[in-house]
C-alpha cells in the first residue's frame, strides 16, 4: 500500500472546476514533484491533501487513514511548508518554533531539543532570539521549513519553498530537501513552477494544468511520453563537411545538425546505433572530443503536451 | 498545551510590542480624556450644587399613603431640594391611582415624573432616586410594624427578625418606582464621563485590532499552517478566543487602573470594577470574534470605525445633546448606542458604587456574550475551509 493515495479528487468554485478527477499515489521515501503553471491547481490540491479545504469528490488516504474521517491522525504525520511566509513576525524565531511545536504535542525538554535541532538544520541557530521581522527573505523561508520539521513528520509538503529568495538560501533548501529524504526517509511533496528544481530533486512527477493531469510517473517515463528519440551531442573536430550528410543517411537518425564542431543528433531509440555514427566520423577524418546524451527537460515535456510554455 | 501555545504567543507578542499598544490603548485615550475633561469641567455640575427643584404634585390616588408621601415632599428635610408649586413647575410628580395599595403590597405602581422644558433630566433623576428610597423606607416600616403587632411573644422575635430581613432583601431586589428619566451624566465629573467615553473608544479599537489580527493570520498563511496541524476548527476558535480575552482584559484593566491611580475615575469598589472589566472584556471579545467570522475585513473595519466616531462624538457632545429637543437625542444615544450596555454599567458603578445597580447590566452582558459565542460556534462549524 502506498503512503499517500489521492483518488478522484474534484474541486469546484461555483461553476469553475479547479481540480478535475485527480488521482495519484506516493510511496514512502519518494520525493514527489507537483508541477504546473500558476493557477494550475497545485496549491488547491495541497490544501485538500492537508485537510484545509474539503474536496467536492474523491478521497485522500494517508497511511491508511481517511482524511475526512480521521483528519487529526493524518495531520500528525504531515509537516507543511506553506507558500506564504507563515510566521508570527512580531516574535522571535524561537517563539515561533515553540508555538508550532506545542501544536504538534511537543513539550518540555523534547520541545527544546527539537527546536535546537530545527534551528541547527536550517542554519538559524545564531538568530534564534531575533524577531522574525528582522530576517531576510531567505532566512524567513528557512524558518518556515524549521517550523514544519519540528515534529519529525513522515510527510513534508513544501509548497513553492524557493519563491523570491536569494540563490544561497535556495541552495540551502535544495540540500536540506535531499538530506531529509536520504537520512530520515521523509517523503517529500515538492510543488513548484520552476521545472529545473523538480528535475533536480524529484524522482516522481505529477504535471498539472488547468486542474487536470497532464503527465504522471517517474521522470524517465514522462520524458519518453513526448519523444521516442534520444538526443546525442557529439563534439568533434578535423572532419570533412560531407560527414554530416553521411550521418543523416544512417538508420535511426531522424535529424542531424552541425554547429561549430558540435553535432546534434535526434535518433530513434529503437533503431539507432551509436557505433555506426562513430565509424562515419572516423572514416571522414574526424576526431571525437566528447559524447553526451541529452534528455528532454520537463519544461519541454510540458510544452509538447500542452502546447504552451510553462510561464505563459 | 495547545491553549498554552496561543496564550504564550499572545502574551509574548504583546510584550514585544508593548510600547505601541500602550500608546494606542492606554496613553492616547487617557490623555484625550484628561484634556477634554479638564476643559469641560464647568459643564458637569456636581450633585451638591444642583438648585432647588420646583415641583407640582398631582395626586390621583388620594390615599393615606399618598398623603404621607406629599407631606414628606413638603417636609423640612426636603426644603433644600424641592419647592412645591401649583404652577410654573419644572417637574410634575403624578401619584397614580393604586399607589397606596401597591406600596403596602410591594407591587409596582410607578410614580411618574414629568420633566417640563425648564427642568433638567439629571435633577429629575435625582428626584426619582429620592422617591425610590422614600418608598422603600415606607414599605420596610410597614412590614416591621405589621410583624411586631402580630408577633409579641419573645420566642417569636427571632422568626420576626428573619422575616423582616427577608422582606428587606426582597425590596432591594425590586424598584418600586419606574421612571423614564435617564441616568444622568451630569452626576458624574467630567473626568468620569470622558473616562467612559474613551473606554468605549478603546473597546472599538481593541475589537478592530483583534479582527485585523485574525485577518492578517489568514492572509499571511499562519492560519493555514495552524490548521494543517492536528487541531480542529472549534479548538482553534476557542483557543484564539481565550487568548484574545486575556489580551483585552490586560488593556482594559490598565486603562481603568490608570484613571484610578490618578484618582480621576473608577475610584469605587475595586472588586466591582474588576468584575465589570472581566465581563465587559468577555462581551467585547465575543463581538470581535463574531464580526471576524461574518464580515470581510473592510466591512468590519468600516463598521467599527463608524461606531467609534459616533461614540466619541456622542460622548464629547453629550451635554449639548441633552439640551436639544427635551434631551431626546441624548436618550437615544444612551439607549441605542452599540456600547450602551457597557456604558450604563460603568456609569451606574461610578454613580452608585453598588452591586445592585450594576448586576442587571452584568447579567445582560453575560447573556449577550453567550449568545454571540453560540452563534460564532455555529458559524465555525458550518463555514467551509476555503471560505476563510
Amino acid at each position: 500500500m502506498s503512503l499517500i493515495e489521492v483518488k478522484n479528487i474534484t474541486k469546484r468554485f461555483g461553476h469553475k472546476v479547479v481540480l478535475d478527477n485527480i488521482t495519484l499515489t506516493i510511496d514512502e521515501g519518494d520525493v514527489f514533484g507537483l508541477i504546473g503553471p500558476n493557477g494550475a491547481g497545485k496549491s488547491t490540491l495541497i490544501k485538500i491533501m492537508t485537510g484545509l479545504w474539503d474536496s467536492d469528490g474523491g478521497e485522500v488516504i494517508i497511511d491508511g487513514y481517511d482524511l475526512k474521517k480521521e483528519p487529526l491522525k493524518v495531520k500528525e504525520q504531515i509537516g507543511l511548508v506553506p507558500q506564504e511566509i507563515a510566521l508570527f513576525e512580531g516574535i522571535t524565531a524561537y517563539d515561533n518554533l515553540e508555538f508550532f511545536g506545542y501544536l504538534y504535542g511537543l513539550k518540555g525538554r523534547q520541545l527544546k531539543e527539537r527546536i535546537d535541532e530545527a534551528l541547527e538544520v536550517t542554519g538559524l541557530k545564531d538568530r534564534r532570539k531575533e524577531k522574525v521581522n528582522k530576517f531576510s527573505g531567505g532566512m524567513k523561508r528557512r524558518l518556515n521549513i524549521a517550523c514544519a520539521i519540528l515534529h519529525h513528520p513522515r510527510i513534508l509538503i513544501m509548497d513553492e519553498p524557493t519563491v523570491g529568495i536569494d540563490p544561497q538560501s535556495r541552495n540551502h533548501i535544495f540540500e536540506f530537501t535531499k538530506r531529509i529524504n536520504k537520512e530520515n526517509n521523509t517523503t517529500v511533496i515538492y510543488t513548484s513552477h520552476y521545472m529545473e528544481e523538480v528535475e533536480m530533486l524529484c524522482n516522481k512527477v505529477f504535471i498539472i494544468d488547468l486542474g487536470q493531469e497532464v503527465a504522471y510517473g517517474d521522470k524517465k517515463s514522462i520524458k519518453s511520453m513526448i519523444s521516442n528519440n534520444d538526443r546525442i551531442l557529439i563534439e568533434a573536430f578535423d572532419y570533412r563537411r560531407e560527414m554530416i550528410q553521411a550521418i543523416k543517411q544512417l538508420p535511426g537518425v531522424n535529424e542531424c545538425i552541425e554547429e561549430k564542431g558540435l553535432i546534434k543528433l535526434l535518433a530513434d531509440k529503437n533503431s539507432f546505433r551509436l557505433e555506426a555514427v562513430l565509424k562515419v566520423i572516423e572514416s571522414h577524418g574526424g576526431r571525437i572530443k566528447s559524447i553526451n546524451f541529452e534528455e528532454p527537460s520537463l519544461e519541454e515535456v510540458f510544452l509538447a503536451l500542452t502546447g504552451r510554455n510553462l510561464r505563459d | 498545551m495547545k491553549l498554552l501555545a496561543f496564550i504564550k504567543t499572545v502574551l509574548k507578542s504583546t510584550l514585544k510590542n508593548l510600547l505601541n499598544q500602550l500608546l494606542i490603548f492606554s496613553v492616547f485615550p487617557l490623555l484625550l480624556g484628561l484634556v477634554i475633561g479638564y476643559f469641560s469641567k464647568d459643564q458637569f455640575v456636581p450633585s451638591s450644587e444642583i438648585p432647588v427643584m420646583k415641583i407640582m404634585i398631582n395626586d390621583e390616588d388620594n390615599s393615606i399613603e399618598s398623603n404621607y408621601f406629599i407631606e414628606f415632599l413638603k417636609g423640612q428635610e426636603m426644603e433644600s431640594l424641592v419647592e412645591i408649586r401649583e404652577e410654573d413647575a419644572q417637574y410634575i410628580v403624578t401619584i397614580p391611582d393604586g399607589y397606596g395599595e401597591g406600596l403596602l403590597n410591594n407591587e409596582n405602581v410607578p410614580v411618574e415624573i414629568g420633566v417640563t422644558e425648564e427642568g433638567s433630566q439629571s435633577q429629575g433623576n435625582m428626584l426619582a432616586e429620592i422617591i425610590d428610597k422614600y418608598n422603600e423606607g415606607m414599605y420596610i416600616n410597614h412590614i416591621i410594624q405589621k410583624s411586631i403587632e402580630e408577633k409579641t411573644l419573645p420566642e417569636e422575635r427571632e422568626a420576626l427578625f428573619q422575616r423582616v430581613y427577608g422582606k428587606i432583601a426582597e425590596i432591594y431586589n425590586r424598584g418600586l418606582i419606574e421612571n423614564n428619566i435617564i441616568t444622568t451624566k451630569k452626576s458624574l465629573t467630567s473626568y468620569e464621563h470622558f473616562s467612559i467615553t474613551f473606554l468605549s473608544y478603546m473597546l472599538f479599537m481593541m475589537m478592530t485590532s483583534l479582527i485585523n489580527g485574525e485577518y492578517i493570520a489568514r492572509e499571511s498563511g499562519v492560519y493555514s499552517r495552524i490548521m494543517a496541524a492536528p487541531i480542529t476548527n472549534i479548538q482553534y476558535f476557542n483557543y484564539n478566543l481565550i487568548s484574545s480575552y486575556i489580551f483585552v482584559i490586560m488593556f482594559n484593566l490598565l486603562y481603568v487602573l490608570t484613571y484610578r491611580v490618578f484618582g480621576l475615575s473608577f475610584t469605587g469598589s475595586m472588586f466591582m470594577l474588576i468584575i465589570i472589566v472581566l465581563i465587559q472584556s468577555l462581551l467585547g471579545t465575543n463581538m470581535a470574534a463574531l464580526l471576524s467570522l461574518i464580515l470581510k475585513k473592510k466591512a468590519s473595519n468600516a463598521i467599527l470605525s463608524a461606531l467609534m466616531i459616533v461614540q466619541i462624538i456622542g460622548g464629547v457632545t453629550y451635554v449639548q445633546l441633552e439640551k436639544i429637543g427635551d434631551g431626546v437625542l441624548a436618550r437615544m444615544l444612551d439607549k441605542y448606542a452599540p456600547d450602551a450596555l457597557i456604558v450604563s454599567t460603568y456609569r451606574n458603578y461610578l454613580i452608585y458604587d453598588d452591586f445592585n445597580s450594576i448586576k442587571t447590566g452584568l447579567m445582560l452582558m453575560i447573556v449577550a456574550s453567550l449568545v454571540l459565542y453560540i452563534i460564532s460556534l455555529i458559524r465555525v462549524k458550518t463555514k467551509r475551509g476555503e471560505a476563510w
